[in-house]
C-alpha cells in the first residue's frame, strides 16, 4: 500500500469538492494507515503516530440494514469507503436514495459528533441518521441541533 | 506428530429444542462414546461460543465433566466464535497427535433459542470489530458488504445466492438431524424479506440449539484426520486486504492440504460454513475447489449438489441443518465421518476423502479439516 502523502486537508480533492475536515487516523513506520487511529499497527504490530486522511474517497461496498441492532432504527446504511492512499473507512451513507449509493461512486465524508457520513446527505437525512443511531436521546438531540452549523448548501 | 483417528461421532438433532445446554452436550457425547466403543477417555474438550450469556452457564468444561459423572477427568473450554466446534476438535487433535493423550472426547454445543432474537444478535455481534459495531454493523451487515463487493467484482446474482438455499434445504430434507427438513423453492427464497441488502432472510442461517461430539484416538480406526489447518485475519473488515475472499480460510486450507499431502482436486465431499448463502460460494473458492469468481457457475451446473462431482453441504449446511454457533464446526466433521463410513442415509454420497471449513467471526478465526478413510 502507498502511504498517503496528503498533509494538507483537501489537497488533491476531485474537482468541485470542497476542503473538508480531515479524518483522524494513525500511521505506522511501515506505511500502513488506520482510520480511526489504532493503538498498534494492524499490519505489523508497530507503534503508530497521529495522522490525517482527506475526507473523500470511493465507495467499495455498502448495505442497507432493514433489521438493525437494538438501539438503531431502520433503514440504516453502512458504507465501506476507500480514502486516499488505500485507507478503508466505515461510515454511513444514504438509506433512501439508491442512486447516491453505488460501488465506485466518489463521495465526500463529513461528521457530526464523530459520526461520519456522506457529505451529499441533506439536512433532513443527517438529522434522521443521527436520530436513528444508538445512544442517549439528549446526546442525539444535541448533535442534531448542531447540524445546521456544519451544513453548507 | 502421530496419526490421529476419529473413533466415534454423535450429535443431537438441531433446531428449537427444549433440552438445556448440558443435556444436549451429554446426549451428543454419549452417542460419540457409544459409537467409538471407548470408555477410557483421558480428557474432555468442551467447545461453546457464549454459554454464559446464551444459556446462563459458566465454567462449562468443569461443569460438563461433573454433569456426566466424570468429575476427575481434566476438561478444557475452547472458544473461537462460530468456529468453536472446529477449534475444539483442533485442540483435541493436538493433544492426541502430540502423544500426550491416547483417547479424548470433544463436545461442542450451543443453546440459543432460549433468548430473544435481539439478545442473540447482540451476543453474535461481539465477533465484530467494536468500531464497526458502533456504526450498527451486525454479522449480516458485514456479510452484506462482502457480498456486494463480490457481486461487483464477479458474476453473482441474487438467484445464485437463492440457489444455495434451495440446494441446502433440499439436502436438509434428507437429514433427520437438520433444523429445517422442508425443501424450499427459488421464489420463496427470492421473495423473502430483505435483512441487509442484498441479503434476504433465506440467505441467512437460522438460530438453533444443538450439540455434536467426537472421540479422537491414536488407535487406528476407519477415519483418519489427514490434515488440519487454522487461519486468521483482521477482525475489522476495513483492515482486510480482500473483500471478495477470506484470507483466514485460504491460510487454513493451505496448511491442511500441505499436511495431508493432498490438493483441492482430491476432495470428494465438503461441508462449508454457509452462515450466509454467498459464503458457501466464496468458501468453495477459498479452499481451492473453484477459481475466484467461478463458484456460482459450479453451483448452477449442479456440481455441488448431492448428485454432483463435488457435493457441498450434503447435511444441509448451516443454512438447513441449523447453526447452534459453537456446535457447527464439529457437526460438519460428524457429517463427513458419516459420509466416509457410508452411514449418511438418504443423503449419502460416494467419498473416501472429505473436507470441512468452519468460520469464526466474519472469517477472522477459521479452520479447515481433511478426513479420509484409512484403508
Amino acid at each position: 500500500m502507498v502511504a498517503p502523502q496528503l498533509q494538507q486537508p483537501g489537497a488533491g480533492a476531485p474537482e468541485g469538492l470542497g476542503h473538508e475536515e480531515s479524518i483522524p487516523a494513525s500511521q505506522c513506520r511501515c506505511g500502513y494507515v488506520a482510520a480511526p487511529p489504532a493503538p498498534f499497527c494492524p499490519r505489523c504490530a508497530g507503534a503508530m503516530a497521529p495522522f490525517q486522511v482527506p475526507p473523500f474517497g470511493t465507495v467499495l461496498s455498502y448495505t442497507i440494514l432493514h433489521s438493525p441492532p437494538s438501539g438503531f432504527s431502520a433503514p440504516l446504511s453502512i458504507a465501506l469507503v476507500e480514502l486516499p492512499g488505500g485507507v478503508k473507512f466505515i461510515c454511513h451513507g444514504h438509506s433512501d436514495d439508491r442512486r447516491s449509493l453505488r460501488v465506485g461512486r466518489q463521495v465526500r465524508i463529513e461528521h457530526a459528533d464523530d459520526v461520519y457520513y456522506f457529505a451529499t446527505m441533506s439536512l433532513a437525512e443527517r438529522a434522521r441518521l443521527l436520530w436513528s443511531r444508538r445512544g442517549e436521546t439528549r446526546h442525539k438531540l444535541r448533535a442534531i441541533l448542531r447540524l445546521p452549523v456544519r451544513w453548507r448548501p | 506428530m502421530g496419526d490421529v483417528y476419529v473413533a466415534g461421532v454423535g450429535m443431537t438433532r438441531f433446531g428449537r429444542l427444549d433440552a438445556p445446554l448440558l443435556s444436549l452436550l451429554a446426549e451428543a457425547g454419549a452417542a460419540a462414546l457409544r459409537d467409538a466403543g471407548i470408555e477410557e477417555i483421558q480428557a474432555i474438550y468442551v467447545a461453546a461460543m457464549d454459554p454464559e450469556e446464551l444459556a446462563d452457564e459458566g465454567s462449562v468444561a468443569t461443569l460438563f465433566a461433573a454433569y456426566v459423572g466424570r468429575p476427575r477427568l481434566p476438561s478444557i473450554r475452547i472458544e473461537t466464535g462460530a468456529s468453536s466446534g472446529a477449534a475444539g476438535f483442533f485442540a483435541a487433535w493436538t493433544a492426541v497427535a502430540s502423544g500426550y493423550h491416547d483417547h479424548v472426547l470433544v463436545v461442542a454445543g450451543e443453546k440459543m433459542t432460549g433468548r430473544p432474537t435481539p439478545e442473540v444478535a447482540a451476543v453474535l455481534s461481539r465477533m465484530i470489530d467494536p468500531y464497526e459495531r458502533s456504526y450498527g454493523a451486525t454479522m449480516p451487515a458485514l456479510a452484506a458488504l462482502v457480498t456486494r463487493a463480490y457481486m461487483n467484482a464477479y458474476d453473482l446474482a441474487p438467484k445464485d445466492m437463492a440457489q444455495v438455499a434451495v440446494k441446502n434445504h433440499a439436502n436438509g430434507a434428507r437429514n433427520p438431524y437438520a433444523h429445517f427438513q422442508r425443501p424450499i423453492t427459488l421464489d420463496e427464497a427470492l421473495e423473502s424479506r430483505l435483512v441487509a441488502e442484498p441479503l434476504r432472510l433465506y440467505d441467512c442461517c437460522p438460530i438453533s440449539d444443538g450439540a455434536a461430539a467426537a472421540v479422537l484416538t491414536r488407535d487406528p480406526r476407519r477415519v483418519r484426520v489427514a490434515g488440519i489447518g487454522h487461519g486468521a485475519d483482521h477482525m475489522a473488515l476495513r483492515h482486510r486486504d480482500s473483500l471478495t475472499g477470506f484470507r483466514a480460510t485460504q491460510a487454513a486450507a493451505r496448511r491442511a492440504y500441505a499436511m495431508a499431502g493432498r490438493g483441492p482436486r482430491d476432495m470428494q465431499v465438503a461441508e462449508l460454513h454457509d452462515a450466509f448463502t454467498p459464503f458457501e460460494i466464496i468458501s468453495s473458492e477459498d479452499v481451492g475447489f473453484f477459481e475466484p469468481g467461478q463458484g456460482a457457475r459450479a453451483l448452477a451446473r449442479g456440481r455441488t449438489a448431492l448428485g454432483g462431482d463435488l457435493p457441498i453441504n450434503p447435511s444441509g449446511g448451516l443454512k438447513a441443518r441449523g447453526h447452534p454457533v459453537g456446535a457447527s464446526g464439529l457437526a460438519q466433521i460428524v457429517e463427513i465421518v458419516w459420509q466416509l463410513r457410508g452411514e449418511a442415509g438418504g443423503r449419502q454420497v460416494e467419498a473416501r476423502t472429505g473436507l470441512t471449513q468452519s468460520t469464526g467471526g466474519l472469517a477472522s478465526n477459521n479452520f479447515v479439516t481433511i478426513l479420509e478413510t484409512s484403508q
